[in-house]
């Protein structure tokens, strides 16, 4: 899997937790959340945006929209924002 | 299922005989097929077993997205893939930060005027790390 993609995790005033399901769906993988074990797959919208859909469980329907985010190489990042942080 | 709406088609002699057809395949198909349960008061049921025993209801999936129960793989269960829930981050300066000339593979956000990078390599043993920045909680997900 090459997909790599930032998603809000906040549902009306609810944060979830997001986590590997352990579960693939064709070659994407299928998130759940801790709080009610809702089941998350990464979708295309008509705006080309990948957003995260409940497929099953108590959110069923419910749509994280994506945030921008860039796959790109440390050394080209850090030119664009010479202040970036990053992850341990 | 089928069988049984049938019988009220049905003459009342043959009746007797179709019910008990339709329950002797109505057990078959329960020890036969062993990701659907069937139960003949509620509407049908579809799980997913994964490796752990655990069971996932995917009826929703299945009749609202039109997904396919037999495309759901790997089945490791919910603690195989642990993901990063409390990320640590190193600013310029600090000890460890890259030098500027590096280029492994990273993931790249802005998010309340702060940018985060991701490499790669950290992201593809988790798949998942929860952050927040300021009010923004967010997933990143490889």
């Amino acid at each position: 899997m090459d997909l790599a993609v930032v998603n809000s995790r906040k549902l009306l005033s609810n944060v979830l937790t997001l986590a590997p399901s352990g579960w693939t769906y064709g070659r994407t993988f299928v998130l759940y959340d801790y709080e009610t074990e809702s089941m998350w797959l990464p979708m295309e919208n008509e705006k080309n945006q990948t957003e995260m859909v409940c497929i099953s469980g108590q959110y069923a329907d419910q749509k994280l929209p994506e945030i921008e985010s860039v796959m790109t190489t440390w050394n080209l990042w850090k030119r664009d924002n010479p202040d970036t942080k990053i992850m341990k | 299922m089928i069988e049984i709406v049938n019988i009220k088609h049905m003459k009342t002699v043959f009746a007797a005989l179709i019910l008990l057809t339709s329950v002797l395949a109505f057990g078959c198909s329960r020890t036969s097929s062993p990701v659907v349960e069937d139960k003949p008061d509620e509407t049908s049921k579809i799980f997913i077993q994964d490796r752990t025993g655990k069971k996932w209801e995917i009826t929703h999936a299945v009749n609202e997205y039109g997904l396919d129960s037999a495309n759901f793989n790997f089945g490791l269960g919910p603690n195989a893939i642990p993901p990063i829930l409390d990320p640590q981050f190193l600013k310029p300066g600090d000890t460890g930060y890259p030098t500027s000339s590096e280029n492994f593979r990273v993931i790249g956000t802005t998010i309340e005027g702060e940018s985060r990078a991701y490499r790669i390599s950290a992201l593809s043993g988790h798949e998942v790390v929860d952050d927040q920045l300021g009010a923004i909680y967010f997933a990143v997900a490889y």
